[in-house]
């Protein structure tokens, strides 16, 4: 199944309007960035206790 | 028996004595019961300690800091016992005969 | 070295981190709002949200739609959270833990129940039947309820400092959303349901908080919060959405048409966000206390409209600068307290 061309144009005008280069993707990228440095400070804060 | 209940719990027995325990030696007979290796294990257990202490279950009754680095170098040694709360708290939970 | 520097030191770092961690809740739980609207306009929840509109009415739709949109977030959060107790190493407390019925997963399931039917879908009653800038408002009441509730039931101590804090917090988000509020109650139509769910988020998150704080006296916080997840997976699955399919709504048929891979990757990101956004906030409790880690946690309100701003080019009310200003005003409050009061978070 795909997307139906209503719902991806929906879903590609919330991006059209960003400041940001490619928020498309960014947005996602952003999210896994911040996603591994809390896991990273989870696995590591311990160890300065 | 041993390594089969959470591991605060554990925590809150082996603190169940007077005069308490210091923090080294209860991370370490947990490590060994549970079979925890390694230095994240032992700093996570150690944390345990430390959040149980942050909400009054214990509280330290001596502290001192680790000069020849019997736990972890220049780091603080602190024995810990059990409080009223956590002896409530841990009732219904592990400390069965309390 | 000395002993007494030494302590002083260990303890400012564990309250430096319990706000850190409820800091990373608010940026996860701003950045969620991003997968959390983009995925209403896919397949098949848009065909979904159609279908029942056309019968049902508009309000009502969302309400549904909303269930079944939760319930794959609740899912997708499963998964990010085995992500973070793999890494952690944590599967093994967790069985632990689980067994532990009566002192420790009770707590965490009944935290699920408030967090979840109660607040977020009080949360989407408000928005389907008031708006959306009042349901952010609603929502943002929490911790107040949350911190009285810490307070009376297991004596957590709340200096007035930190409630000053909250307080500031929660009029900053107010002026943040104020104007969108006015026009939405101005409207005219607005229904009482919509206000209950706008009650039943500010309680049901409150509610939740103070019973995790609750079963994090002898659990772990990674570990809580993915029983707390368990839980609503539980109520969602096994409880809701078989209840709305024997009413007639067309559940399952739509629940089946999810694996498409666009709405898939959205539904995981809204996952992520989500599932950590609640471990952090777990994590931040036994630190600094459930009133704390709430009121910073609130500071999602103003990290959502930044987010919104940056990747959807919605330029918020310009209320959002002085809101801002009360939201930083209510954490430096919060950040720059005397932290020797907080060298235990309950009262003898």
């Amino acid at each position: 199944m795909v997307q139906t061309e209503a719902a991806m144009e929906a879903y590609n005008a919330y991006w059209l309007n960003s400041p940001l280069p490619a928020a498309d993707v960014l947005w996602m990228v952003v999210i896994l960035v911040i996603a591994i440095v809390a896991l990273w400070q989870a696995r590591t804060f311990v160890s300065q206790f | 028996m041993a390594g089969n209940r959470p591991i605060k719990f554990r925590i809150l027995e082996l603190c169940n004595k007077s005069g308490g325990a210091w923090n080294y030696e209860v991370v370490r007979q947990i490590q060994k019961e549970y079979n925890l290796k390694g230095d994240y294990q032992r700093d996570s257990i150690n944390f345990d300690l430390i959040e149980l202490a942050s909400c009054s279950l214990l509280r330290d009754v001596e502290v001192m800091v680790d000069e020849e680095g019997i736990y972890k170098k220049g780091f603080l040694l602190h024995k810990y016992v059990i409080t009223d709360f956590g002896k409530a708290r841990a009732e219904n939970a592990c400390l069965m005969y309390v | 070295m000395d002993l007494q520097l030494l302590k002083k030191q260990e303890h400012q770092r564990r309250v430096r981190k319990g706000f850190m961690w409820a800091l990373f809740c608010a940026i996860l739980w701003g950045l969620w709002y991003i997968p959390g609207t983009v995925v209403w306009v896919l397949n098949p929840f848009d065909e979904m949200y159609a279908e029942i509109a056309a019968t049902n009415g508009d309000g009502m739709s969302l309400i549904i739609t909303a269930v079944l949109i939760t319930a794959f977030n609740a899912l997708t959060v499963i998964l990010a959270l085995m992500v973070w107790n793999g890494v952690l190493g944590k599967f093994g407390e967790m069985k632990r833990t689980l067994k532990e019925f009566n002192p420790c997963s009770k707590w965490f399931f009944l935290a699920s129940i408030f967090g979840g039917p109660m607040a977020i879908l009080g949360s989407f009653i408000a928005m389907g039947f008031v708006g959306g800038a009042f349901a952010a408002v609603a929502a943002l009441m929490y911790p107040v309820v949350g911190s009285i509730l810490a307070s009376k039931w297991y004596g957590e101590k709340i200096s007035k400092r930190a409630f000053a804090g909250i307080v500031f917090i929660i009029f900053g988000g107010i002026t943040i959303f104020g104007g969108g509020l006015l026009t939405e109650i101005g409207a005219g139509n607005v229904v009482w349901i919509g206000y209950i769910g706008g009650l039943m988020a500010a309680v049901g998150w409150g509610i939740e908080g103070a019973i995790a704080g609750k079963g994090l006296d002898i659990a772990e916080p990674d570990v809580g919060l993915t029983l707390r997840f368990l839980g609503e997976n539980i109520i969602w699955w096994v409880i809701a959405v078989p209840i709305l399919a024997i009413l007639g709504f067309p559940m399952f048929k739509y629940a089946l048409m999810v694996f498409e891979p666009l709405t898939m990757l959205v539904l995981v990101f809204a996952g992520i966000t989500f599932g950590f956004c609640y471990v952090t906030w777990y994590k931040s409790f036994p630190l600094i206390g459930v009133g704390r880690g709430q009121g910073i946690g609130n500071l999602y309100g103003l990290f959502a409209v930044v987010f919104i701003a940056l990747f959807f080019g919605d330029i918020p009310d310009w209320t959002i600068l002085v809101g801002g200003a009360l939201c930083l005003i209510g954490s430096s409050i919060m950040f720059s307290e005397d932290t020797s009061q907080l060298e235990s978070l309950r009262g003898e």
